[in-house]
């Protein structure tokens, strides 16, 4: 696939991002700095990168409780991102929401979602309404390989077939479900085995390859710009860290052969590797988007720790609009 | 009726002066009525036609209504129900099991009027009294529709017209033996009169007429019209409560008198004086009298007793309680053992408990198991009186001023140190002589106080 | 001058549902035999055919993709209205109208609208057995975000769905499956809107009250009826909206009767009467001679055998001896 140097810096710039966005914001939850608990995309920055950059800015997509990663490829903003999960007034969601409700309506982010599979319905439905209004804009649905398996998940899947509408199903499959392996979940291991079971097709994708997931994911879209109807992409990846928080709590429910050989296919330093040695970009530049990075995401703390926390009034607020459209 | 006297009650209307239906102005003599002391002359209270409802001869309480003032054209209510009191009318004697509550008229459950909010709301509103008013709701229940528009005047109370609730058990076996219900304490849970209630009082009314007669207990205070407006009203309640309440009931239900006795305490300033120069803080006067009294218990275990209705029980340890005067009353914190305690280590435990009486930090457990006291008054100038035995005590010690005095022995005056010894004590449990004996001991001890340092005797 | 024309219950909704899918282009229809069946109750004939396969989409069975559907519809600025087809399948999508519609503007700090209809039929009495005869307004009643709809006439159905559709917030709109067929009293012809959280005093009367509201509202005019020979003057009050809940027009009634009784089809326990008669009991304590009644079904689900659904759902019958059990007044014999 023909990539321009700037979509290459552009994808290893979303992917840094979302490395340092997770890494601080994981550091500061078992600090005891954040309420609640958070779900990390480390390790599986490609998928949401690679996915994204095949979008437009006008195009949809739902998340998963694991949403941090899909919200910045989207282009979320750092600082409303950090200043959410610390429950403060200036977050995207008021504070009102947290880290598995955040979302930007304006960047057609439909939200992160608490309850396994439950975006994928919805992702339908954005999809629904881009076909009612005969745009081309095309909806991603986020999932896991074991939301697979959820009652929503089947009946989103075969309505977007059905109904012929324009959505790409990508499944970040990650070998777990929480903390038990998928493999003892369900007897298939690959989840495109259930795309004909729909009658869509299923691509899988090596989910630590960013290229090869941008590749994928652009097929699938313009297809379902097409009118071509939804495709499921199966990108093979790993979280590094723990179902939620870094540490892993004590609990040995993943060999250590398994996480060693995974973080040595880590997507950022094997793409940065890549345009290296292509010539795409220098060291020197990749290391200056680090840099320039982390200053960013350390602004976005001062940011969340300098706002408020939302007044009294606004504990009731916001459960009714208001006004009707008469 | 008027009240025309601090003391006055209740009066007997004599005669009407002026007849019924007639118009009078106020102040016009209208009655003449009778209290225990004297005939009055009652004026009117104001202009209107009299219409007379007491009759010649009926008694009214103070502030009961014995007639009205009409204004021109007004009729008298038709509701003619007076419930003049005779003296001392007997309650309403138990009525037939049959008859249920709901017919009987103004409900009750546990002495509260059944009635809806709405009721309630709308009988304040007019200013009825929902004693006064009848229920036709489900299970008696006053409903605003029973409520009459104006108070029915002069109506009766009702609550004086209702049987108590009772089962019917009760009701039997309270017909059987002649009780009169309204004496019986409701079940607290059952919310009425039962059979075990009646059998239980009637029980306790065969207890009163076996055991010795005693004058009535008596309330706490007797109810007395006050003299004056008081400038404040300290409630007997808390600790103040407390010791009233004991002080009067050791009074009331024991047989108790008081014998003094001079005890010479020479020997005892010397000892004091050694202990001091010893270096060690020396025990204090009353720490000798506790430590005496303790040890002189042991040897008379016959006042270290407690009556019960069983009799007079021998207590085998001798736990000695040691009044302490604290902010706006008194504390009786225990020194336990005491007559198994070294001097020194009774002046320590005596100083411990004084300590933490005066600063409110004794336990429970301080306070309780006394089966003697010690009170002083010494300090206060006081030589004898006649201290209030703390229940259930049979005897108690109070220990007067140390004083100079003066002793003719064989032709000779000398000057003795001396304080007088006030023993209360239970005539119940010992005669005099016995009593006497056991002063005598304590006196005895302290006239040789090494005897208090040993273990006891007994 | 208006036409004296009268719909019938589930034409009045078909009317409402036409005529707002013409107003607004954004308005469609979604869920199982909507479409080209128009509605396994009529409640959507004619629809398809007039508005086109776009417009009136047949679903698979699948009511959590049904509502996500909507909801995704919604947030990306449609004005859906989904259907499911028995009140009872609510519980299968749950978790997409609990978890997520009613929840989505609130979490998101109120930057959502979710501007979605979710219509349905509810209600016992046609041997359909217990997982088809459900009266479950209660339970999203409870749930913030979203609002509860039951209306009892024809014209008090076209206003009232009208309104849902334009209201910019997650309804349940509930229609009961027994009244499809009864016509009561004229229904304009033109598009018109009744407004959500109003109730209607059905019958003035001074010395009752009973609120209720679907099919037991009309019940309990009749039971209002029974009343009067005996001269109980029974003042009817029918919710309309569950929630948001006109408690004041309640409360005001109730202060002038000082009595009221509380009907509904669902299961006593935990119903919706439950709540209305502790909001009553909080603002009109003193203005109660009796204790709040309720009538309502027993604690069972619905049977099947005619002859025990025909005492398990209350009718204009028992809603009169309910009101008179209210009203008694022993000593008067009454």
């Amino acid at each position: 696939m023909d990539l321009t140097r700037e979509q290459h810096l552009a994808m290893h710039r979303s992917m840094v991002r979302i490395r340092l966005f997770e890494e601080a914001a994981g550091s500061l939850m078992e600090q005891g700095k954040m309420p609640g608990f958070l779900h990390l995309y480390v390790g599986q920055e490609a998928v949401a990168v690679g996915v994204c950059e095949a979008l437009r800015v006008d195009d949809f997509l739902t998340s998963t409780h694991r949403g941090h990663g899909h919200l910045v490829a989207k282009g979320g903003d750092l600082p409303r991102m950090m200043a959410e999960l610390m429950g403060k007034a200036t977050g995207y969601c008021g504070g009102k929401g947290g880290s598995m409700h955040i979302n930007d309506l304006s960047l057609g982010m439909l939200g992160a979602n608490g309850v396994v599979g439950a975006g994928v319905p919805i992702a339908v439905g954005a999809g629904f309404r881009n076909k009612y209004v005969g745009s081309d804009q095309v909806s991603v649905a986020f999932f896991g390989d074991a939301a697979t398996n959820i009652g929503a998940f089947h009946e989103a899947a075969n309505m977007a077939c059905a109904l012929h509408l324009p959505v790409v199903f990508v499944c970040e499959h990650n070998k777990y479900g929480e903390y038990t392996p998928t493999d003892r979940t369900m007897l298939i291991a690959d989840v495109v085995d259930r795309a004909a079971g729909y009658g869509m097709p299923g691509v899988i994708v090596d989910g630590m390859d960013v290229i090869a997931v941008y590749a994928a994911t652009s097929e699938a879209v313009e297809r379902a710009r097409r009118g071509e109807g939804p495709t499921l992409v199966e990108a093979k990846t790993y979280r590094f860290y723990n179902h939620h928080g870094i540490q892993n709590l004590g609990l040995k429910y993943r060999p250590d052969e398994e996480v060693v050989a995974w973080k040595e296919r880590d997507p950022i330093f094997s793409f940065e590797q890549r345009i290296v040695e292509s010539g795409v970009a220098s060291r020197e530049v990749l290391d200056a988007t680090w840099a320039e990075l982390r200053t960013a995401i350390d602004e976005a703390i001062v940011f969340a720790d300098e706002s408020p926390f939302p007044d009294e009034d606004q504990l009731l607020a916001g459960v009714f609009t208001e006004s009707a459209h008469p | 009726m008027p009240k025309l006297g601090l003391t006055m009650e209740e009066a007997t209307i004599i005669e009407w002066l002026v007849a019924d239906g007639s118009t009078v102005e106020a102040d016009q003599p209208i009655v003449l009525i009778e209290t225990d002391k004297t005939e009055s002359e009652v004026g009117s209270p104001g202009g209107g036609r009299l219409h007379q409802i007491g009759r010649p001869g009926d008694v009214f309480p103070c502030g009961q209504r014995i007639a009205l003032l009409l204004a021109e054209g007004e009729r008298p209510p038709t509701s003619t129900s007076t419930a003049p009191t005779t003296a001392s009318t007997p309650a309403a004697a138990p009525r037939s099991p049959a008859a249920p509550p709901s017919a009987a008229g103004t409900p009750t459950i546990g002495g509260r009027i059944l009635a809806s909010p709405n009721a309630r709301r709308v009988a304040a509103e007019r200013g009825v009294r929902l004693s006064t008013v009848r229920g036709s709701g489900p299970g008696g229940r006053i409903v605003s529709e029973d409520v009459p528009e104006v108070p029915f005047v002069g109506a009766a109370d009702r609550t004086s017209e209702i049987p108590p609730l009772a089962t019917f058990a009760a009701r039997t076996l309270a017909d059987l033996l002649g009780v009169d219900l309204t004496e019986v304490s409701v079940d607290p849970i059952d919310q009425r009169v039962t059979r075990e209630g009646v059998a239980a009082y009637v029980r306790s009314l065969l207890q009163q007429l076996a055991s010795p007669p005693r004058s009535s207990p008596g309330a706490l205070v007797a109810s007395m019209p006050l003299l004056q407006q008081p400038t404040e009203v300290i409630k007997l309640s808390g600790m103040r409560g407390t010791i009233a309440r004991r002080m009067h009931a050791s009074l009331q239900e024991t047989a108790q008198l008081t014998l003094t006795m001079d005890a010479d305490m020479t020997a005892v300033l010397a000892d004091r004086a050694e202990r001091s120069a010893g270096g060690t803080t020396a025990p204090s006067i009353t720490d000798y009298v506790v430590a005496a009294t303790a040890r002189a218990l042991a040897m008379n275990p016959r006042l270290n007793a407690q009556v019960t209705e069983a009799g007079i029980n021998l207590l085998p340890n001798v736990h000695v309680g040691l009044a302490v005067a604290v902010d706006d009353g008194l504390l009786v914190p225990v020194v336990r053992d005491a007559a198994q305690r070294r001097l020194a280590d009774l002046a320590a435990e005596t100083k411990r408990l004084a300590d933490g009486a005066r600063r409110g930090q004794l336990s429970p457990a301080d306070l309780e198991g006394g089966t003697f006291s010690v009170s002083s008054l010494g300090t206060f100038g006081v030589d004898m009186f006649t201290p209030v035995i703390n229940p259930p005590n049979a005897g108690i010690l109070g220990v007067g001023r140390l004083r100079d005095d003066v002793v003719v022995a064989d032709g000779a005056v000398t000057s003795v140190k001396r304080l007088t010894l006030s023993l209360t004590w239970d005539h119940r449990v010992v005669d005099g002589v016995p009593a006497a004996d056991f002063c005598r001991t304590i006196v005895d001890l302290l006239a040789a106080p090494a005897r208090l340092d040993s273990r006891d005797e007994r | 001058m208006t036409d004296e024309r009268s719909l019938t219950y589930v034409q009045a909704f078909t009317e409402a549902v036409r005529l707002e899918m013409d107003a607004d282009p954004d308005v469609f229809i979604a869920g199982e035999d909507v479409g080209a069946h128009g509605g396994v109750f009529h409640t959507f004939d004619g629809i398809q055919k007039e508005f086109g396969e776009r417009r009136a989409v047949d679903t698979p069975i699948s009511e959590q993709a049904i509502i996500g559907l909507g909801i995704g519809a919604a947030v990306a600025g449609l004005r859906p209205i989904v259907d499911l087809m028995f009140m009872d399948f609510v519980l299968v999508a749950a978790d997409q109208i609990a978890n997520q519609a009613a929840k989505l503007k609130y979490m998101f700090g109120g930057t959502a609208t979710v501007p979605l209809t979710i219509t349905t039929t509810g209600g016992a009495g046609l041997s359909a057995a217990a997982q088809h005869s459900q009266s479950l307004e209660a339970l999203f009643c409870h749930i913030p975000g979203i609002k509860v709809i039951y209306p009892s006439t024809p014209y008090d159905v076209k206003g009232l769905m009208s309104a849902s559709v334009r209201d910019d917030n997650p309804t349940l709109f509930v229609l009961h499956k027994r009244m499809l067929g009864t016509r009561a009293g004229p229904v304009p012809e033109e598009r018109y809107q009744v407004p959500l959280g109003v109730a209607n005093v059905s019958r003035q009367g001074k010395d009752v009250t009973i609120v209720s509201w679907g099919k037991t509202a009309v019940d309990s005019l009749a039971a209002a009826e029974q009343l009067a020979v005996d001269g109980i003057d029974a003042e009817v009050i029918d919710l309309r909206t569950l929630s948001p809940l006109d408690i004041d027009a309640v409360v005001a009634s109730v202060r002038t009767t000082n009595r009221v009784v509380v009907a509904h089809e669902a299961v006593r326990f935990g119903g919706f009467g439950a709540e209305v008669a502790a909001q009553i009991q909080e603002h009109a304590f003193d203005y109660l001679d009796a204790p709040v009644g309720r009538v309502a079904a027993p604690y069972s689900p619905v049977p099947f055998t005619p002859a025990l659904e025909q005492r398990y759902v209350p009718d204009s019958h028992s809603i009169a001896a309910g009101v008179r059990a209210t009203m008694a007044r022993p000593l008067l014999g009454g």
